[in-house]
């Protein structure tokens, strides 16, 4: 493994790769920053810009937005009381009221620490696990992947939004339009309507883009008609203390790395989303605090739980992503859309058939968090004013980028007809409280289902009695019944 | 219970017209039929939207709708409106064109009122976009 990560670091160590990284931290940390906003929107509008560079170059540069998206938007959070995301959320209560206490420059650098320590524990359990991980997952047949998928389905349904019914819906709907397009097997036309532009499927880019940023914006457009904007600005002040020292910052070693280790574990879960890593790991660090009545009140240790965990997903969600081809979230599933773009296709083959990618993406995620640590903490006066612009200024250039990202790869109409449909959709999904992200995850998940389901019945349907010969799967099926059981009956 | 119903309408359009127009139902040998999926899929969501139509007519789920129904509705139809005025122009008149006025009115239509801020970003902002998907990536947008 060391000896794969040093040709891996010697791979991407090279400027072009460097300059893409930190252009991607630099976007990711600005668009995270800026309101209506987060690190989701950005990876799905600039991931068509990848199509012109190399493999190793296109997911560093992705991997930059992520990381650099999840700690821009602790910005607005900290800042504005305004968070961007939903993790963030978290980060506001207790980044806002340290900033308004007079201290919103060392609210901001906790929260980059905490971040940039967080996504380094996690690249690092990435890097020693996936590969015991993958050996196992060589181990599955049809039967357990199945059983994988069908445990990651109740798992995103079990956690995504207020009703478990609505978001399976959502994902058994996106299996449904994962189907049109040629069939995997016979390759007959599947409602394609003797449209061309639909053999391939529905594209993938022009989907997620269309549903969960472009219907992101268009949603927050018309709340702003409706209620208009509220801003909560914390000015910087010229006397305020603005010095964290790293001694300091350690004092709270602690709470780094139990959080650490609660959003890397978050994250290897597949279907389990950052939000709920930032949520968990702030009420353990509330819990084990000598004085949890602080918490709320602008406890540096608040900052630091949330920020740390939300950060340690980034890394640990590319265990089961690379492992098995299963995304440990949205951010995730975008990345394998980018991996399947470039020709890699995510699962345990990925580490034999493409293992200098691979290992060079590990390398670039380790230079990834110094850059980061070096650009946020330089560029800490400026994000606060990035923060500030106001949204309606923001928000509409979005729509343009959208329609430009969508046409650029494949100079195509049609895609940029799927993304406005999709957008439409995904408006409707959110006003009527369907989950969007459950609609891609199932659209991307759909195919791997549909041939591990046909494989699954085709090899033991004579004799349904092996099945009980897989713990693996007996497992997962259980797991899975529970987990939706219990959804079901508590709500 | 509006969603639950339309879903469940349409799960069963596709189960009843899509899937079998659409989809072969002829098997090679040793397979199953690629309409499986497709019926299974929309079967399963014809079930749980009628589950939803049940579980709002039964009890209360305490969930919330963001904005009223009414809104709903009025947001769906204009976006649905607009989608269709932007596929005709990018396709009729092209992307600057489109960008321009379309970055302008979402502006003025989220509450905008900087004239100066307004003109300089929906045209500063298109044109770099066009320029830079010409220059950096040589695609000469429509």
């Amino acid at each position: 493994m060391i000896e794969n990560l040093v040709t891996g670091f010697a791979a991407a160590f090279t400027l072009t790769n460097l300059l893409f990284i930190a252009a991607g931290i630099l976007l990711g940390i600005v668009i995270g920053a800026l309101p209506g906003l987060g690190s989701v929107t950005a990876l799905a509008v600039l991931i068509p810009m990848t199509y012109y560079m190399s493999p190793v170059s296109a997911i560093a540069f992705l991997v930059g937005i992520n990381k650099g998206g999840t700690s821009g938007g602790a910005v607005p959070a900290i800042l504005l009381n305004s968070p961007g995301t939903p993790e963030a959320a978290a980060t506001a209560l207790d980044g806002n009221p340290m900033a308004r206490r007079g201290e919103p420059v060392r609210a901001m650098k906790f929260a980059l620490y905490s971040s940039v320590t967080g996504d380094t524990i996690s690249d690092i359990l990435l890097i020693v696990l996936v590969v015991p991980f993958a050996a196992i997952a060589l181990q599955f047949g049809p039967l357990e992947y199945t059983a994988v998928l069908l445990f990651a389905f109740a798992l995103l349904s079990g956690i995504s939004g207020d009703n478990p019914l609505k978001a399976l819906v959502a994902i058994f709907a996106g299996i449904f339009l994962s189907t049109i397009g040629l069939d995997p097997i016979d390759s007959s036309p599947r409602m394609t309507f003797g449209n061309i532009n639909l053999y391939d499927g529905l594209p993938l880019t022009a989907l997620a883009i269309g549903s969960l940023a472009l219907a992101s914006v268009v949603e927050q457009l018309f709340d702003m008609r409706r209620d208009g904007v509220d801003s909560g600005y914390v000015n910087q002040g010229a006397n305020e203390n603005r010095a964290l020292p790293v001694r300091e910052f350690l004092t709270y070693w602690k709470t780094i790395l139990r959080s650490s280790m609660i959003g890397s574990l978050v994250g290897m879960l597949p279907g389990l989303g950052v939000t709920l890593a930032a949520f968990l790991s702030y009420g353990q660090a509330r819990r084990a605090s000598k004085k949890p009545d602080s918490f709320g009140t602008g406890n540096p240790e608040g900052i630091i739980a949330t920020e740390a965990a939300n950060s340690a997903v980034v890394g640990s969600n590319l265990v089961p992503t690379i492992a098995l081809g299963i995304p440990g979230n949205i951010a995730a599933a975008l990345l394998i859309g980018a991996f399947i773009i470039h020709g890699i296709v995510p699962g345990p083959f990925m580490l034999t058939m493409h293992g200098d990618v691979i290992y060079a993406l590990f390398a670039s995620m380790i230079m990834a968090n110094f850059i980061h640590l070096g650009l946020g903490r330089m560029g800490i006066s400026v994000w606060g004013h990035v923060a500030r612009l106001p949204k309606w200024a923001v928000l509409p250039p979005v729509l343009t980028l959208c329609i430009a990202g969508v046409y650029l790869p494949g100079q195509s109409g049609f895609d940029v007809a799927v993304m406005l449909v999709f957008a439409v959709v995904g408006l409707a999904m959110r006003r009527t409280g369907f989950p969007v992200v459950c609609l891609v995850i199932g659209f991307l998940l759909g195919g791997m289902f549909e041939t591990s389901l046909r494989q699954s019945v085709l090899l033991y349907s004579s004799t349904p009695g092996v099945v009980l010969g897989s713990p693996i799967a007996i497992g997962f099926f259980g797991l899975a019944v529970f987990i939706l059981g219990r959804a079901v009956v508590r709500k | 219970m509006v969603a639950g119903g339309l879903l469940a309408a349409m799960a069963l359009g596709c189960i009843l017209w899509l899937v079998p127009l659409q989809v072969s139902e002829g098997t090679s040998a040793g397979d199953l039929p690629p309409s499986l999926i497709p019926y299974l899929s929309a079967g399963v969501v014809f079930l749980l939207a009628i589950g939803l139509v049940l579980q709002t007519l039964l009890r209360d789920t305490g969930e919330a709708l963001p904005v009223p129904p009414g809104s709903v509705l009025s947001d769906l139809l204009l976006a649905s409106a607009v989608t269709g005025v932007i596929l005709l122009a990018f396709s009729k008149l092209g992307f600057l064109a489109l960008a321009i006025p379309l970055t302008a009115g979402a502006m003025l239509f989220a509450g905008g009122r900087n004239r100066l801020v307004i003109a300089a970003v929906s045209i500063v902002f298109p044109l770099l976009v066009w320029l830079g998907a010409r220059s950096i990536f040589g695609v000469y947008l429509p």
